[in-house]
């Protein structure tokens, strides 16, 4: 499954995007079918295998990619736009984490090493996260 | 004939796959192009169709052979490239070694395919500082510092500003390091703010950036560059601009500047 896949000509279009492969992608991963086929075969000789004739390379390159690219049409520009409004709400914030039952400090065996307060009581975790982030930002903003 | 050096401080930013895919962006544009895999991971092979066994690299035979002309692997794209390959720990060792205490080594390993004309050489370091940064850093024409857009990485760009990543002093260069910010996705806040804060940090430093697409990863498993696998991706769409504006640079560096033309 594509986790995400540019398919159109606007910043919304580029998400997740389940299905439609592309035709190319048959057969799939030979680069794991390669890693499955080196399983099962013997293994390679390094010190035979670095002797190597010299190379003589066309110039300039004609080879199989240069076909390809000729053959296939120009990356195609997109914009970039800044996110939609909409863009930004897809990741919901976390919510925090339900905590069933909090012991009593004298009932904890293990003293102050675990959470005794109720994390409802802490500073909301969204806030502190921005201001954290705001301020590393600002410090390496100041940091030249 | 251009050298480009790509690089990153810290690991894990895509430069491997980066570097593959301009490779094949600079190839659409007419230009000969060869890739070198300065890392020891010999990953950059895998994007051009070798085969797995396939050991061949130019590291263990670099003492041997002072003209990696020599050594380069034909691939089916017609991209030459120098894999890294399989190297024991005394063949590292003593590669590094060379790299680090011969300044010329480099300079004469590469003279012969650098006077290919418009040749564009790609090197991929492996992550932070090595010996091949620095040799790189020393003859390279364009210097491109790849980051994530995320705070670890943001938090690196003053180290890089201050030429404590690729040395300021030794540079061949004149031109300021180029930065790649990789896998942008902008639905993520935190990767919103920091694209947006280094694209405010960086100006026209910043080639480019690469959207987080897994068309990128789906090539490499396929086997074929972006262009052929997805050539209407995002991805294929901003490497495809970062290698043209690269290309902008190569040409920029071959003109001199505007007080030095001999006027007609």
């Amino acid at each position: 499954m594509r986790l995400m896949k540019h398919s159109g000509g606007t910043a919304s279009t580029y998400k997740e995007f389940p299905g439609a492969e592309p035709a190319s992608q048959a057969p799939r991963w030979a680069l794991l079918q390669a890693v499955e086929r080196a399983g099962q075969s013997a293994p390679c000789q390094p010190s035979a295998a670095v002797e190597q004739a010299p190379a003589e390379p066309q110039d300039p390159p004609a080879g199989l990619l240069a076909q390809l690219a000729a053959s296939q049409p120009a990356v195609r520009p997109h914009p970039f736009a800044q996110p939609a409004p909409a863009e930004a709400a897809i990741q919901p914030p976390a919510e925090p984490l339900a905590v069933a039952a909090v012991p009593e400090r004298s009932a904890n065996p293990f003293g102050a090493l675990f959470r005794t307060a109720p994390v409802l009581e802490e500073p909301p975790r969204e806030s502190a996260r921005h201001g954290s982030l705001k301020s590393l930002l600002k410090g390496i903003g100041t940091c030249r | 004939m251009s050298l480009i050096c790509l690089s990153s401080p810290k690991g894990g930013v895509g430069k491997t796959t980066l570097t593959a895919n301009l490779a094949f962006a600079f190839q659409r544009l007419g230009l000969p192009v060869t890739v070198i895999d300065f890392d020891v991971q010999n990953a950059l092979r895998l994007h051009f169709g070798l085969p797995l066994g396939d050991a061949r690299g130019y590291v263990a035979l670099a003492e041997q052979h002072r003209d990696w002309k020599r050594l380069v692997v034909p691939t089916a794209s017609g991209i030459r490239l120098l894999p890294y390959g399989v190297a024991d720990d005394a063949q590292r060792l003593a590669f590094e070694a060379r790299l680090g205490e011969d300044p010329l080594f480099l300079t004469e390993a590469l003279q012969t395919l650098l006077a290919i004309p418009h040749m564009v050489v790609l090197a991929d370091t492996p992550p932070g500082p090595s010996p091949a940064l620095n040799a790189l850093n020393r003859i390279a024409d364009l210097r491109v510092a790849v980051l994530l857009a995320d705070a670890a990485s943001a938090a690196l760009v003053p180290q890089i500003e201050q030429g404590l990543f690729f040395s300021a002093q030794q540079a061949r260069s004149h031109l300021p390091v180029g930065y790649v910010l990789n896998q942008v996705d902008r639905r993520r806040r935190l990767n919103l703010d920091t694209t947006e804060f280094l694209q405010a940090r960086l100006g026209d430093s910043l080639l480019g950036l690469v959207h987080r697409d897994e068309a990128l990863a789906e090539a490499l498993a396929s086997q074929l560059p972006i262009f052929a696998f997805d050539p209407t991706s995002a991805a294929a769409y901003d490497i495809d601009r970062i290698a043209q504006r690269l290309a902008q640079q190569i040409e920029s560096l071959k003109r001199p500047p505007y007080g030095q033309r001999q006027l007609r």
